[in-house]
């Protein structure tokens, strides 16, 4: 098995997903959605399955969300997760749609604080690994009370 | 694994089904009662022993042969798995000088294939194109791990998905799925931590009465578990499996030439296969704390002509305690969201009086070999001889998984 140079990142050069990251560069939340019939394309797709119409577009997200699980995570189980430990990994529901699962982090909360279907909103921080001088733009979340943003428009935190 | 991500693309592609058909069975001849399990094999299990898995295979093949009382010129049919091909068709024949005719599938092995084994011998045994058919599967991951070339998680870093929309975000490997899992679990049903050390002291108990096993003499209570470190809440240490070297092996050969070996036959009942659309990408899953399993049983037990109620020993593929405890929902033991309650109170020891479980210790007492060993555990339960042997046991079921599939098998003395 041969990783991509930049594991942990995301490989720049797969195509399908690189969207992902250079949206999170502009600070929005985009997930591909066909233009023809509207539906949202999760996990990307070159076209899409309801229809075939090619190229699902990155599309921005109001980056509110529920929180649907998590998981505090006590042991870096990938050597490059050692200065994270603990954090807290999680998947949430995008508010556009609740089928749209989207895995991420928390910040900005102690895991004893979550709770389920609690509402949350995209934050925008760099992430980083250890044994790697890289750092990325990633959209974490963080619960709405903590009060970043309450519904207008898009979150953008950058910390 | 590997060969499989891009089939996950095509598969999701293809897929034009509503969001609520999160997967289906996979119809399967009606072969129940032709053939049976009549050889069983082992190696030690073991940490890093510094073995290969071909060699800890090759020992698991040779006894299963002699169990069975055969020759390897015998063997004319073989079965592994793709993801782990430890004894592939080149290796069987290299080891044996075997130059004969051979069936052979890599849809066999262990987690899934180690229950759809028998169903693809009783094919090719239906269609005359094999006799005596032996599967395999063997790992080598403790040593693999301790040297960091291999391990449980390598298959999934094959997904382009997993690697560039979960991995960075430490969303990765199986047990921060699995603990995902458990959370939601425990928001919608109120499953608690308790519930899931029931699984973990059954396991653990069982391996305690077995020598065989990795944890045989490490006894454990409620309030260890509970102790034990977290790892990934709300999974602990002893809600994770072992990382071992082992391996284990089985004869399938026709119900009528199994009536004239050395051993009462273990026969097939019932095979049932089950597929979900979101293959391995858990996140995915709409039926989020449900498994293939649900759309595996039903078929299984439709074959053999039994239901939940007729089960004498359940083997459950049980890398997280929480994966045992839905896969007992999904399969019609409880309701679903009642796995909890149902596996308390010690109703899963082998002589609790309930539904005796994973009765050798299970992936997380006995060895992690990914489901074989629960396969020949059931055949010793049917021959009387299993260290933790359940009294009067007729009715035997594995429980297979490997996440975008499930299969369950029932095998049943000589009825």
């Amino acid at each position: 098995m041969k990783l991509h140079h930049d594991f942990p990142f995301p490989d720049p050069a797969d195509q399908l997903t690189s969207g992902f990251w250079s949206a999170a560069d502009r600070l929005e939340l985009a997930i591909p959605r066909c233009a023809r019939c509207l539906r949202w394309v999760w996990y990307p797709e070159a076209v899409c399955p309801t229809c075939a119409e090619p190229d699902p577009a990155w599309t921005a997200t109001s980056g509110r969300a529920s929180l649907f699980t998590w998981t505090e995570v006590h042991r870096a189980l990938l050597p490059e997760y050692a200065d994270m430990v603990p954090y807290i990994a999680a998947i949430v529901t995008l508010e556009e749609d609740p089928s749209l699962r989207v895995v991420t982090r928390v910040v900005g909360a102690r895991a004893t604080d979550l709770e389920g279907d609690m509402p949350m909103v995209v934050t925008f921080q760099s992430i980083a690994f250890a044994g790697s001088p890289l750092r990325r733009t990633a959209p974490l979340f963080t619960p709405t009370h903590h009060g970043l943003d309450r519904g207008e428009g898009s979150a953008r935190a950058l910390l | 694994m590997a060969e499989r991500s891009g089939a996950v693309r095509a598969a999701r592609a293809r897929t034009m089904t509503p969001a609520s058909a999160w997967g289906q069975p996979v119809d399967l001849v009606d072969l129940g009662g032709s053939v049976a399990i009549v050889g069983i094999g082992e190696t030690s299990y073991t940490g890093p022993s510094g073995r290969t898995g071909r060699g800890l295979a090759i020992e698991a093949a040779e006894r299963a042969i002699a169990d069975a009382g055969l020759t390897p010129d015998d063997i004319d049919g073989l079965t592994w798995s793709a993801a782990e091909p430890a004894l592939d068709e080149a290796a069987f024949r290299e080891h044996f000088g075997h130059r004969g005719e051979l069936f052979t599938s890599a849809m066999g092995g262990g987690m899934t294939g180690a229950a759809m084994a028998p169903h693809i011998a009783a094919q090719a045994i239906a269609e005359g194109r094999a006799t005596h058919v032996l599967n395999t599967y063997a790992v080598a991951w403790a040593t693999e791990r301790a040297s960091m070339t291999g391990g449980p998680g390598k298959g999934h870093l094959t997904f382009p998905e997993k690697v560039n929309l979960e991995v960075p975000f430490g969303f990765f490997p199986q047990p921060i799925y699995f603990a995902a899992i458990a959370r939601r679990h425990m928001i919608d049903f109120g499953t608690t931590s308790a519930h899931l050390g029931e699984i973990a002291l059954a396991c653990r108990a069982h391996a305690n009465l077995n020598p065989d096993a990795v944890m045989h003499d490490r006894p454990m209570s409620m309030s260890e578990y509970l102790d034990s470190p977290m790892i990934t809440d709300p999974l602990r240490k002893y809600d994770c499996c072992l990382i071992s070297d082992g391996g284990a092996a089985f004869v399938t050969t026709s119900i009528d030439r199994a009536r004239h070996l050395r051993h009462p036959p273990a026969v097939m009942a019932g095979v049932g296969l089950g597929t979900s659309n979101t293959m391995y990408h858990w996140s995915l899953q709409p039926a989020f704390t449900s498994t293939p399993q649900q759309f595996a049983a039903p078929g299984a037990f439709a074959m053999a002509g039994i239901g939940p109620d007729d089960v004498d020993v359940l083997t459950l593929y049980d890398p997280f305690t929480i994966l045992s405890l839905i896969q007992i929902e999904d399969m019609g033991f409880c309701g679903k969201g009642e796995g909890g309650p149902f596996v308390s109170g010690g109703r899963l020891r082998h002589d609790g009086g309930g539904l005796p479980f994973n009765t050798h210790g299970g992936l997380l007492s006995h060895a992690y070999v990914l489901g074989i060993a629960h396969v020949v555990e059931l055949v010793k339960q049917l021959r009387g001889t299993a260290a933790a042997q359940v009294s009067g046991c007729e009715v035997a079921v594995y429980g297979g998984y490997t996440g975008g599939d499930a299969a369950t098998l029932v095998l049943t003395g000589d009825r």
